[in-house]
């Protein structure tokens, strides 16, 4: 059997995070890897540690404790610009909230990822349907097609991983099917995903889904 | 995409916040510009009305009895070699605007009317090397007189009287002015020229004393001594004839018309220069708050903490360079159309000193960076997860 070099692997992740009613341990210990060609769902109700575990795989919040490894390398004992570096190369980012640059076209926000041209950023904009808006400011477009944009951004540099956190949220049926059959097809070309979402279409499109447990200790700091 | 172009097309995109941000800086820095500029006419014209005030140093020869000049009203007929004048400037001397003197009684004479009056020969003022030329005395022409109006009532003539001439020891002069009553011994005074009186009274280079301004103030700072010192210090090394008297009230008066007016404006200045700042640094904040999630946006595309940094500082600079720009241009426009109003003698001579509006100008943009530096980093430095993660 085949035994695939995981793209993400974190290790005995726990963050804790500290309110004024004391401090909330929301993932304890945590292990889960991520191969390539693989596409993983995680799922569990609010204040389940969904988008902590995304953020802090991402290297985008430094865990309480435990290890997050990215293609190699411990993104949390790489330098600051070392792993801003690291993240721009491996990593796409697709998230509910994580808008697109207001003054920018599509076509310039897509090129903002690392090495993408504006040949290569029209091409996937023109995959997701948005080929007579690339040059439209995201306020003109509706959810729908800046979330599109937004896909197209964090694909076009060909990241080995995607992290996305409810990128249907909001979406309607249509652009929902879309957004999960581009990732799928990446996924399909080799590339890993790791989607949180409510979605119930989710489970169909994931290899496998983690369930996070929503009742997290509490205790008085 | 380089960092100008970003921050060009964000200023653009948002030119509602940034246009308040350009007026803002356009506002003081012109505020600035119009009072430094102002500042150094109100100075020019300070300084002008300050030596109107008068004379405030006495330099009599060594043999005059203070108290019996003082009893005679400040006159003494001692009299010194008129080369200590050229000594003093030769010396640069901390003083200005020297009038050399030569003081005698005299009879003067018109029709039957006949006074015995303090003749005063005077010279134009001179000025020392490097200090303000404008004279605070102006030369009589030659073989004419002034009139004091005391003395001319006493003569029986008056201002509306025109082309006569008095006799002075004996000798006519031709009255060129009967000056206005100022409340002092110059109102019973014959002015006339300083070589006239010389050779009217047989007194050739000779002089009763001069009169001078004190511009002790370097002096004073680099060595710390008081005026009076360093005057004193300064003519026993030019001449052992003559003895320095120094009108203290006249020259506290002016010292301190120097010091208020400078530190008031000095005040002023530098809560505006606060006030620059505290707006550079708010409104930089305010936008580092409207721009959130595009900070988010941005690091999550491998922009880290100084290219973000450097988005923000970009434009604070570029908004602050436009905003002053347009401040300075407008203060100085400011200044040229109100000096004729605000400064009755310079305003005509005044001029918009360019050099001290670009220095404002100048400091303004690096106050504008350094300003929006602090709202810069910390925009740079904001937790990537604070910016997009919702606890899901």
């Amino acid at each position: 059997m085949l035994v695939r070099t995981p793209i993400l692997e974190v290790k005995q992740l726990t963050q804790v995070y500290s309110t004024s009613r004391g401090t909330i341990k929301v993932l304890d210990d945590f292990n889960f890897s991520i191969a390539p060609s693989e596409f993983v769902a995680v799922s569990g109700a609010s204040g389940s540690g969904k988008t902590t575990l995304l953020l802090a795989g991402g290297g985008m919040l430094k865990p309480t404790s435990g290890n997050v490894v990215l293609a190699g390398h411990d993104l949390f004992e790489l330098s600051p610009i070392a792993r801003s570096n690291h993240r721009a190369c491996h990593l796409g980012f697709l998230f509910q909230t994580l808008e697109l640059v207001p003054y920018l076209s599509l076509l310039e926000n897509v090129r903002l990822s690392r090495g993408v041209t504006s040949e290569i950023a029209a091409e996937w904009l023109e995959k997701l349907g948005l080929n007579d808006r690339m040059h439209h400011k995201p306020e003109l477009l509706s959810h729908g097609q800046r979330q599109r944009a937004a896909l197209a951004r964090a694909l076009a540099h060909q990241p080995s991983l995607i992290i996305a956190d409810e990128p249907t949220g909001n979406l309607d049926e249509v652009n929902s099917q879309i957004v999960f059959q581009t990732l799928q097809e990446y996924k399909e070309k080799g590339g890993a995903v790791l989607v949180a979402s409510h979605d119930p279409q989710i489970a169909s499109w994931a290899d496998r889904v983690i369930r996070l447990d929503a009742n997290k200790d509490e205790s008085e700091l | 995409m380089s960092p100008v172009v970003l921050a060009v097309r964000e200023i653009l995109h948002r030119w509602k916040s940034s246009a308040l941000n350009v007026i803002v800086v356009a506002a003081v820095t012109g505020s600035l510009v119009y009072f430094s500029v102002n500042n150094f006419g109100f100075q020019k014209e300070l300084g002008r009305n300050a030596r109107d005030i008068g004379s405030n140093v006495v330099i009599l020869p060594i043999e005059v009895d203070q108290f019996a000049y003082h009893t005679a009203g400040g006159f003494a007929v001692e009299t010194m070699p008129s080369v200590i004048v050229e000594q003093i400037v030769e010396y640069k001397a901390s003083l200005n605007h020297l009038i050399p003197m030569l003081e005698r009684q005299a009879v003067c004479e018109f029709g039957n009317n006949r006074v015995q009056a303090r003749v005063v020969g005077i010279s134009a003022s001179i000025a020392l090397p490097g200090r303000p030329k404008s004279p605070m005395q102006k030369a009589i022409k030659k073989d004419t007189v002034q009139l004091g109006s005391a003395l001319a009532e006493k003569l029986g003539v008056s201002r509306d009287t025109r082309e006569f001439s008095v006799a002075i020891q004996g000798q006519s002069f031709v009255v060129s002015r009967i000056n206005k009553c100022n409340g002092t011994w110059q109102d019973a005074v014959a002015f006339m020229e300083l070589a006239a009186a010389q050779s009217l009274f047989n007194a050739e280079e000779q002089i009763s004393r001069i009169e001078a301004i004190e511009c002790t103030q370097e002096q004073c700072e680099q060595t710390g001594l008081k005026s009076d010192v360093v005057l004193a210090a300064e003519l026993a090394r030019i001449t052992d004839q003559a003895v320095l008297l120094r009108r203290e009230d006249i020259a506290e008066a002016r010292s301190k018309l120097r010091i208020i007016s400078r530190e008031n404006l000095g005040l002023l200045q530098n809560m505006l220069w606060a006030v620059l700042a505290i707006s550079i640094m708010g409104l930089s904040s305010l936008n580092s708050i409207q721009r959130k999630s595009e900070i988010g946006v941005l690091q999550s595309v491998g922009f880290g903490q100084s290219r973000v940094a450097v988005l923000f500082l970009l434009r604070s600079v570029l908004l602050t360079l436009l905003g002053a720009t347009i401040g300075v241009a407008l203060g100085a426009t400011l200044c040229y159309w109100q000096s004729l109003e605000l400064f009755d003698s310079t305003g005509k001579k005044f001029s918009v000193d360019w050099a001290a509006a670009g220095l404002v100008g100048l400091i303004a943009i690096l106050m504008g960076a350094v300003a929006a530096l602090l709202p810069a980093m910390l925009a740079a430095m904001k937790n990537p997860a604070e910016l997009i993660g919702r606890e899901s």
